[in-house]
């Protein structure tokens, strides 16, 4: 096969981790719109003693990049403390899938605004502020 | 593999392939003139006879055909061409459909740089022009323009446009017409000596890619754009690329009504499977198939992307096409659906499909199944759905969208 994505890429869009949702989560990011063509929920279940992500699943629409990595960023962060996965860049999401094409950049960035929309809705959830964390 | 993007380009004959050999290993002069030796006198008489052939599909003369190497420059000769004759003259507006394809309007764009005006046609939902704008601006006195360009078969929306009609509302005020007919030729009859000048090309018919043709009307006078030679009638110097031009007329003499009528009934058999599986979509470009290129099918699909559809479906050997903004390098939804005034958020989900005399039913059943299962899965990933763009619809009615903010920074990177 000819694409223009990676190896790591290819494998994560046709076997995507962590799609789905979380009743009542406990933290929850939206961001994205239908016009630029991705859309992107990300939901947490966060241990409040921990501070861990226990589990997480994300809803995506979008192109096979905007696939790829929010499967990658859900796989990242789970396991992590929020302060951790608040941490995680663009640039290690597009890195970890074996790099991206230029104009899909913004893909990556997506994913990962939408992880720490999500913890920040958490943190807000239980009284904090991201500047306690970050 | 199943190809089913052959709107894009097709699969070459191989009686089209055995057509052109002899003029790549035996008959290797240029086409010289009647006092030359054998192989040129050979070759003259190839280009004749390929000339014959094509204008006699076109309804032309063989003397107002000029071979050229494809869509793109037949179409940058007819625009350019007549704008650069009539460089000094005021009237300088040249018009086409806004679903014209690229190098139409892309040859605008550079001739608007240069200093020409140019005007876009409205279209309407179904991609057929305005006939009321058409004639606004063509009956005007003070701005009359050089040219209209409008497209017969439109290759995103199959539209099939009534070029009588149109080239008669530009004859009635003497404003040339230019056709694009490169989705059309042999496969919906079009009399050129209608227009005034017409763009076909050989790689939609199972021909050669590289070879192209545009019927000037005689007397029409354009500037060429390559000079260097006295072929082609003088309008365009160069050797002829006979191989490909003798392919061009093979492919196009083998490319009967028959083979409209195979490619027809595949369509309609992918239509109506269509309609049975694949739910919550909509055709773009006329719904009346008659109004649509013989072997076209295209559609939007709601709540999935273009990109992953057309991946999941190359990852199982089947090859389609979309206009979605994501599989675009600009990350800019086609102009076309644009133009009949569909929305980004929706045309993201297009797809179309362009079937060949070598499918089958077995394919397009294939295809169809393979479809519906991908759409599903896309669909119990992503959050869009019903409610979603009901509430998104709401959103952008009270004008408090999110912000689009990542994609402007890309816009230029192709041009």
């Amino acid at each position: 096969m000819a694409h223009i994505y990676s190896k790591e890429v290819m494998d994560l869009f046709m076997n995507p981790k962590n799609m789905g949702e979380i009743e009542n989560p406990s933290g929850l990011g939206k961001v994205g719109n239908p016009v630029c063509g991705d859309v992107m929920w990300i939901y947490l279940q966060v241990n409040e003693e921990t501070d861990i992500i226990e589990d997480i699943k994300v809803k995506t629409f979008g192109c096979v990049a905007a696939i790829a990595t929010s499967s990658k960023t859900t796989e990242m962060a789970k396991g992590k403390t929020v302060t951790e996965a608040y941490k995680i860049t663009k640039k290690q999401v597009a890195d970890d899938l074996g790099g991206l094409p230029k104009q899909k950049m913004h893909c990556s960035n997506l994913a990962v605004d939408a992880l720490q929309r999500a913890i920040i809705n958490y943190l807000e959830k239980t009284g904090r502020s991201v500047e306690e964390i970050d | 593999m199943v190809y089913l993007d052959n709107n894009a380009s097709t699969r070459v004959d191989q009686a089209v392939i055995d057509a052109m050999m002899p003029y790549f290993t035996d008959i290797v002069s240029p086409p010289s003139s009647d006092y030359g030796h054998s192989f040129g006198v050979e070759a003259k008489t190839a280009l004749d006879s390929a000339r014959e052939i094509i204008a006699s599909k076109i309804n032309v003369n063989p003397s107002d055909i000029i071979f050229t190497s494809g869509q793109a420059e037949s179409n940058n000769f007819a625009i350019k061409g007549i704008a650069y004759a009539n460089r000094d003259k005021e009237e300088n507006l040249l018009v086409a459909s806004s679903v014209s394809h690229s190098t139409v309007l892309d040859s605008l764009k550079t001739l608007e740089k240069q200093g020409f005006s140019v005007i876009l046609l409205k279209v309407d939902s179904e991609g057929f022009v305005d006939r009321d704008h058409l004639r606004e601006i063509v009956s005007s006195t003070n701005k009359r323009p050089l040219l209209v360009s409008v497209p017969h078969g439109n290759v995103e929306i199959g539209t099939l446009e009534n070029i009588e009609e149109i080239a008669s509302i530009c004859h009635e005020f003497n404003v040339p017409i230019h056709v694009e007919a490169t989705y059309s030729f042999c496969k919906v009859p079009l009399d050129a000596s209608a227009t005034d000048m017409t763009t076909i090309t050989s790689h939609l018919i199972h021909g050669p890619k590289g070879v192209g043709a545009l019927y000037i009307r005689k007397g029409l006078k354009l500037q060429r754009l390559i000079d260097g030679g006295l072929q082609e009638n003088k309008k365009r110097g160069g050797t002829e690329n006979l191989p490909g031009i003798v392919g061009f007329a093979k492919a196009a003499e083998l490319y009967t009504p028959e083979i409209n009528k195979i490619t027809q009934k595949l369509r309609d058999y992918l239509w109506n499977v269509f309609e049975q599986k694949i739910p919550d979509f909509q055709v773009t470009g006329p719904f009346d198939r008659d109004k649509r290129l013989p072997n076209h099918f295209s559609v939007v699909i709601s709540y999935v992307e273009g990109e992953s559809i057309l991946l999941h479906l190359d990852i199982l050997d089947f090859m389609i096409a979309t206009g979605s903004a994501c599989s675009s390098k600009q990350l800019k939804a086609s102009h076309v659906l644009s133009a009949i005034g569909l929305p980004t958020e929706v045309s993201h989900g297009s797809v179309r499909v362009g079937v060949s005399k070598f499918n089958t039913q077995e394919e397009l059943d294939q295809f169809v199944n393979h479809l519906a299962s991908i759409v599903a899965r896309l669909r119990e990933m992503s959050p869009m759905n019903a409610e979603f763009m009901r509430e998104w619809e709401e959103m952008k009615a009270q004008g408090v969208v999110p912000k689009d903010n990542h994609h402007h920074e890309f816009e230029d990177l192709e041009e």
